[in-house]
Parts: structure tokens; sequence; C-alpha cells
């Protein structure tokens, strides 16, 4: 399970596909994949459209990627994607990654530390693969699932937090 | 109206309440009485998840309007006063980051 200080390790795929497939139909509240718009290129991931709402009503969609190779024990890997490439290029994809601000819970950065993008939130793989400082209060929880994950983000995608899409 | 409707017609008078846990959208649905309060129902809706109630924790409506300064307020307030009328609600969790 996930710990402080702890570099996340993998699931193997057999289990990590098992979790993701037992906890899909709950996330999805009785939806299909084609009713809300989801992909699943691969057994492992997922590709979700999401909107940002700026303070003026006004729209901005975006593409998340969310892999679950070290799921359930770790939460699933987050990023902003290109739509185009499903991937995430620096710096040539920034524009594709949502501006957020004043939200204590999760920050968007386009590349932290040289490491790439990081959705810092304790929600996702990629804030325990940089050690990030946590809240044991905040730690993933191994027994819940990636609901956690996709709330955090859809609710730093709405105001007074969501500003826009980053400029290149 | 349609709340004054179901009063009528929920049984006992006590309406149906759903909340969902966004840490897992897991719901439940439970009947509670018009008297009580949203603090009430929030507590209640751990027992019936099956979760335990952390800090940070906030209650809100499924629209994602927050319910924090409304807590003393019954469902029959929260109701009249335009609220919540569908007496559907959320449990959004803290996270760390940023």
């Amino acid at each position: 399970m996930a710990e402080i200080g702890k570099d996340p390790v993998p699931n193997t795929p057999a289990e990590a596909v098992a979790a993701l497939n037992s906890h899909l139909p709950i996330v999805l509240r009785g939806k299909t994949m084609s009713e809300v718009g989801w992909e699943r290129p691969d057994l492992l991931t997922l590709l979700i459209p999401l909107v940002g709402t700026r303070d003026d009503g006004a729209d901005d969609k975006y593409l998340l990627r969310l892999n679950f190779g070290y799921y359930p024990e770790w939460p699933p890997s987050a990023l902003f994607v290109n739509p185009d490439t499903k991937q995430y290029a620096y710096p040539s994809d920034i524009s594709w990654l949502p501006i957020v601000e004043g939200n204590n819970g999760l920050a968007v950065h386009k590349d932290y530390n040289n490491q790439g993008q990081l959705i810092c939130c304790s929600m996702t793989l990629e804030f325990y693969k940089v050690r990030h400082s946590v809240d044991p209060r905040h730690l993933w929880n191994s027994k819940g699932n990636f609901a956690a994950t996709l709330n955090a983000i859809k609710n730093a995608l709405k105001p007074p937090y969501y500003k826009g899409r980053l400029k290149p | 109206m349609n709340d004054q409707k179901d009063e009528k017609h929920e049984p006992h008078g006590e309406p149906e309440v759903e909340v969902i846990y966004l840490n897992t959208n897991e719901d439940a649905k439970f009947h509670e009485s018009w008297s009580r309060t949203a603090q009430q129902v929030w507590d209640d809706s751990y027992v019936k998840l099956g979760e335990q109630k952390k800090t940070g924790d906030q209650f809100e409506t499924q629209g994602g309007k927050t319910l924090m300064p409304y807590l003393a307020l019954t469902l029959s307030q929260l109701r009249d006063q335009h609220i919540s009328e569908n007496r559907k609600f959320q449990i959004k969790c803290e996270t760390g980051g940023a």
C-alpha cells in the first residue's frame, strides 16, 4: 500500500487489470464507457475527456490518460495528454494542460523538477514517484478506487480553481 | 412543489436521500425525517456507506454546492430555502498536493 517516502511498486498486470475491471462499473455509476466517452486503448489504460469551466462559464476540453500499472496498491498514473498523440511531450504539448490556481489539494506542473508533467495530488501515482511530501491523512487508500483521482481532478477544473489553458 | 408531493407519498413522511462518497463513487440511499439537519444526515451517511469521517471532508449537493454553512438547517429548511430540493448529496474528501 502507499507509504510516505517509499518508491511505488508495479502490480502484476493480471491483478491490476482485475482491480480495474472490478472498480470500473462502480466509478461509472451505471453508465457505459461509450455513454461517457471513455476509451480503453489497452487493458491498463483509460482515456477520459474532461472539461475545464472558467469563471465566466466558458469551457475548454482536455484529455486525461490514466494508467493502472501500479493499481490498486498505488493510485493510477494521471496525465493530461495531447488528444492527437495521446501522449505528453514537453514543451510542445503544454497547451493541453489546464491552469489550476488556489486549490490546496491539486496543482498542475508542466515539468516538475525536470521529471515531466505532474498533477500534484496525493491521488496520482506521479505524486509518489517524485517523493512529494504528504500529510498521512491524505495518503492514497488502496481499499478505495480511482474515483478519488478522477473526482479530485474534475473538482480542480471548476471555478474558482480553473483559470484556462496553459499558454505556450 | 415536487418535494411537497414527495412528503405526502414517502413512507411515514420520510423522504429518501442519496449520498455519493466521491472517493469511491459508492452511494447510499436511505430515508430520513424532514426534521433531520444536514449535519445529522451527513453523519448518518458514513454509517450507511461504511466509511469513516476524516478531517477535511465536506458535505455538498451533487451539483457541487457546499453545504458547510447550512449544516444546522433541516431537510425541510434546505428544501424551502432552495438550497437542496432533491436531497441528493455528496461527500468530498480532502487531498494533498499543490
